[in-house]
């Protein structure tokens, strides 16, 4: 079963809901941990759910989950190489990891009382 | 859960031109988020380098230009969102000026000319050739189209006789008929050739084209006229250029079908080569009775069914008006003998159908126009003018059917 084949419209705080990618994007920044940089959480997107979201796509996604207050972001220092770039390193803040928690029971619940030959098989 | 190896964590990322620059400050000045904007490109010059190393140039280019497609409704989104109202119009300015551009190039693609790829006959309503009429010169002209079917402005054309009539054809494709008979012609333009037909066809009168008496939800009927060539006889292949003066009232189709639509009179212009003809249509409003007619109603017809001895009356209109009583079976015998004068009338010769008329009204028999037909040109100068249609005959059928059609001639 793919993530982003679940639709999750949870109400986290009073302005914000989160959706399908949002919730996608919030696990690969919790996986990558220090390495998640745009294209590194682009490529984690990628392998795990099998879709190649654009770049516009997906850095909007993670403005509008800064805004939301569940990422925050800093720059690193421009890499050692000629024309070195700085990246931005995104963390997930307490309410990222609180908006995760409750997208978790979220699915638990509703996957309560669903027998086991209906229920997929989760990766 | 552990995080996925990178492809390339400590990768070299060197700019790919010195494009993102500019790019970059293309897209500041369109009102997008800094932030935004420096981390977009920044990966995708990254992931271009990474790519351009591993998978080839093209295929770095490809998906270069690929993403930044993708891209662009966020890019977009993210200037609405973020820009100053400046950067805004500098943003719909920018997204119009693509736009115009993209639909005028589309437009001038689809539209744009190729050189000849074949000649089709113009004006011709055969697919194989052309009839020609005209006692006069006639130029033949031919569709000159592109492979994408565009016709071309094209004039040098040439034109030359192959075989059959031996009638005169300029290179110009400058012909005149001057008798019976088809030819066959070759058009050339380049590499490009067409064999034709020229079916000659002088006409040289149009007999008169008459005309026709129509019924409101007829159907459609054929429009026939008969031309005459230079040696006396009927026309058989005619390219005629019909036109209805009033099409409210009928209208003919392609294949000269004249279909009558409301009731009122017009006229059809016949033009054949260079003769030219008229022919007078009048379309009639079916009712059952003449009774009760409204003023508007000027053109009526109504259907008649006598029995041997019976008689129908029907008051009529005050007015001057035309009435004609036609037999539909031509085994009536020609309705003769009607007047009707003053209060009195009488048939003045013994017929099978008779009409006569009772009241202030006086009547004038018409000429037969058509066998079975019976006219009279009435004034009914006060309401109370009866019609009386009766069928005494002692020979022919036992019941006649026909109809009874009124024209009014004054102004309502």
């Amino acid at each position: 079963m793919r993530c982003s084949d679940l639709s999750y419209n949870l109400r986290l705080m009073p302005t914000a809901t989160l959706g399908a990618l949002e919730l996608t994007t919030l696990l690969a920044v919790a996986r990558l941990k220090d390495e998640a940089y745009g294209l590194a959480i682009k490529r984690d997107l990628a392998a795990r759910t099998g879709r190649d979201y654009s770049v516009g796509a997906l850095y909007t996604t993670l403005q509008r989950l800064e805004d939301k207050g569940l990422l925050t972001s800093r720059r690193s220092e421009p890499l050692p190489v000629r024309g070195g770039r700085s990246r931005r390193h995104f963390t997930l803040t307490g309410a990222g990891s609180r908006a995760l928690r409750e997208a978790e029971r979220h699915s638990a619940s509703i996957w309560a009382g669903i027998g086991k030959p209906l229920r997929p098989r989760l990766p | 859960m552990g995080s996925l190896p990178s492809h390339h964590p400590s990768v070299t990322t060197t700019p790919k031109t010195n494009s993102p620059r500019l790019t970059e400050h293309v897209l500041l000045g369109l009102g997008g988020d800094p932030a935004f904007i420096v981390d977009l490109l920044g990966d995708l010059s990254e992931e271009y380098t990474y790519r351009s190393t591993h998978d080839g140039v093209y295929a770095a280019r490809l998906w270069y230009g690929r993403e930044v497609v993708r891209s662009t409704p966020h890019v977009v989104w993210n200037a609405i969102r973020h820009g100053t109202p400046e950067a805004r119009g500098r943003l719909a300015a920018s997204i119009l000026a693509v736009a115009v551009t993209f639909s005028v190039l589309t437009v001038a693609w689809l539209t744009r000319n190729g050189p000849p790829a074949s000649l089709l006959v113009d004006g011709g309503i055969e697919s194989d050739g052309i009839i020609v009429n005209n006692l006069g010169p006639v130029q033949i002209s031919m569709r000159v189209l592109d492979a994408a079917g565009h016709r071309l402005e094209r004039t040098d054309v040439r034109y030359q006789r192959v075989s059959g009539e031996p009638i005169p054809v300029s290179t110009r494709g400058v012909t005149t008929c001057t008798r019976r008979g088809d030819a066959i012609v070759r058009a050339s333009l380049a590499r490009l050739h067409r064999d034709f037909v020229i079916h000659c066809e002088p006409v040289q009168k149009i007999r008169d084209a008459g005309w026709g008496n129509f019924v409101v939800g007829d159907p459609a009927s054929i429009f026939t006229v008969d031309a005459i060539g230079l040696d006396g006889q009927q026309v058989t292949q005619i390219a005629a250029r019909l036109r209805v003066e009033d099409s409210t009232i009928a209208t003919l189709d392609s294949s000269g079908r004249l279909r009558p639509l409301r009731s009122g009179e017009t006229w059809i212009d016949v033009e054949i080569g260079d003769r030219r003809a008229g022919a007078f249509v009048a379309v009639y409003e079916p009712v059952s009775t003449f009774e009760g007619l409204r003023p508007d109603q000027r053109l009526v017809v109504a259907p008649i069914r006598l029995a041997r001895g019976a008689s129908i009356r029907w008051p009529l209109p005050t007015g001057v008006f035309f009435l004609t009583f036609s037999a539909d079976s031509s085994e009536v015998p020609p309705a003769r003998g009607f007047v009707g004068m003053g209060s009195s009338s009488s048939p003045t010769v013994q017929s099978p159908v008779n009409m006569t008329v009772a009241g202030p009204i006086m009547c004038t028999r018409m000429d037969e126009s058509q066998p079975g037909a019976l006219g009279a040109h009435c004034l009914a100068r006060a309401p109370g003018a009866t019609l009386i249609l009766t069928y005494s005959g002692s020979g022919g059928p036992n019941e006649i059917v026909g109809s009874l059609a009124l024209e009014r001639q004054d102004q309502h």
